[in-house]
């Protein structure tokens, strides 16, 4: 349903679906109800070359097309599953783009083969949409920082080898690149979440925490501008896609189940209530696609204006798969609200997609503010030249 | 990877000019100098990155670790010279830190 596509990208999204169907989709409830992902997955992914599929390209990533598909595939399967993909591709580009080579060296191929998983560590209990904030503070002593604080909402805190942390250097928010092993961390596991349940949340607590002063990744004060956007950029481009997945997902359900549930002696599709339902869902899937592909060109060009398209595409595609996943429940009925549907979890797991990476509210924000600057910047220049 | 080739001279001599049209724009600031602190001029969080994207989209180079220093992005003289380092380095037998 992707037109546009190269031979290797079509060949590439058959790969990506026949991992899901076989690796991913038969066990995402149980993933759901454990509450975990378990390693011999995170193995399967690894030996595919997709821990690494969000990384550079140069760094072994795949093409934004490529990897856009990738996170749809998976995530209309499980978007915790998808979650591992994100975290991963924020980590690994991040480190690409603003890492020593010996930092690169060091973690690059273990994040690629999955004997390392990475964590973004920036939210914390009093800080969420406003990054910068951060109050985990980093004291230079000699030649290490000591780190102490709190982060909170971290996914895969539970598993992760390697931690990328934003924290405060006096008052400038620098990223440092922590080893798990270093002493004065704590890890405890964060259960029972509304949705994508099996990824591994976690709160990490900082106390005394020693590290080199070459855990600096990039520059001190440079931490959230640079590095931190910078993933964030990329971990936008993997949910917008992966809400298109969760939004496909529970489209198809809505018309298998539309297509055979029979009511007043007609299947469900026949009302037509039920098919306004439906229509909307299909022209909003396709809607969501078409924007994470456009942003996917830009990625591609390497343009700066794709930043905002991404921006658009993961607000567009996560209140889309919202929607659409609770409309899937309601046309499943009593079902929709039980385990045995699908829609279940689809809808529990939207939910946090609109919040996630920048909430809905924080995206309408920055959308119009730049479209708006933009326009106002423009009719300052026309008046400038009169 | 960065073309370095008989075109190098003009660009670096558009590097200032160019740099300083995307910032205005994106500043609102069309009276922006070559020596005004564009961070002190108001952006938002986006626009770090869309900076570095721009460099590397309009000149063909790579922003990497080694260039990470404040002052680099702080003034668009300061962004152009950077630029122009950039441009030159391969032609004078400099490692551009390309990997």
């Amino acid at each position: 349903m992707t037109t546009g596509l190269t031979d290797t990208q079509r060949d590439n999204q058959a790969a990506f679906r026949a991992f899901a169907d076989s690796h991913v989709r038969p066990f995402a409830d149980t993933f759901d109800r454990a509450e975990q992902l378990p390693r011999e997955l995170i193995a399967q992914l690894a030996a595919t070359n997709w821990l690494a599929a969000g990384f550079r390209e140069a760094d072994g990533g795949l093409d934004p097309i490529s990897f856009g598909l990738l996170n749809e595939e998976i995530g209309a399967a499980c978007s915790s599953v998808r979650s591992l993909l994100t975290v991963q591709a924020m980590v690994g580009s991040a480190l690409g783009r603003w890492a020593t080579r010996e930092q690169q060296d060091q973690w690059l191929p273990r994040l690629r083969d999955g004997t390392a998983i990475g964590s973004f560590c920036l939210t914390e209990p009093n800080v969420g949409s406003d990054g910068k904030s951060v109050e985990t503070a980093a004291r230079r002593r000699g030649t290490e920082y000591v780190l102490d604080g709190h982060k909170k909402w971290i996914s895969f805190g539970q598993i992760a080898d390697v931690l990328l942390v934003i924290a405060r250097v006096d008052d400038r928010p620098t990223a440092f690149l922590v080893d798990r092993q270093s002493p004065g961390i704590d890890i405890v596991p964060i259960r029972g979440l509304l949705g994508v349940r099996a990824t591994m949340l976690a709160e990490v607590m900082f106390t005394e925490c020693r590290v080199p002063a070459d855990a600096v990744v990039g520059r001190v004060g440079l931490g959230f501008s640079h590095v931190a956007t910078s993933a964030l950029d990329v971990g936008r481009y993997s949910i917008a896609w992966g809400c298109v997945g969760i939004a496909q997902a529970a489209l198809d359900a809505a018309l298998q189940y539309a297509g055979s549930r029979r009511q007043f002696g007609v299947v469900l599709g026949e009302h037509q209530l039920v098919r306004r339902l439906l229509t909307r869902a299909i022209a909003d899937v396709r809607a969501a696609r078409l924007l994470c592909l456009n942003a996917a060109r830009y990625r591609q060009e390497g343009d700066p204006a794709g930043v905002l398209e991404t921006l658009i595409a993961k607000y567009f595609a996560s209140n889309v798969a919202s929607r659409i996943a609770s409309d899937a429940v309601q046309i499943h009925g009593a079902v929709g609200v039980s385990r045995e549907a699908v829609v279940e979890r689809l809808m529990r797991d939207a939910k946090i997609m609109e919040i996630v990476e920048g909430s809905t509210q924080i995206q309408e924000l920055l959308i119009s503010r730049d479209v708006l600057q933009t326009a106002m910047a423009e009719a300052t220049v026309e008046q400038a030249v009169g | 990877m960065p073309m370095k080739s008989d075109s190098t001279i003009d660009r670096v001599d558009e590097a200032d000019s160019r740099v300083r049209q995307y910032v205005a724009q994106m500043t609102r600031n069309p009276r922006l100098g070559l020596d005004d602190d564009i961070f002190q001029a108001g952006v938002n969080s986006l626009f770090a990155m869309r900076l570095i994207l721009f460099l590397e989209q309009t000149f063909q180079i790579q922003i990497e670790n080694e260039d990470l220093e404040w002052e680099h992005f702080r003034t668009v003289r300061s962004l152009g010279r950077l630029v122009e380092r950039k441009l030159r380095a391969p032609a004078e037998g400099h490692d551009d830190g390309t990997h």
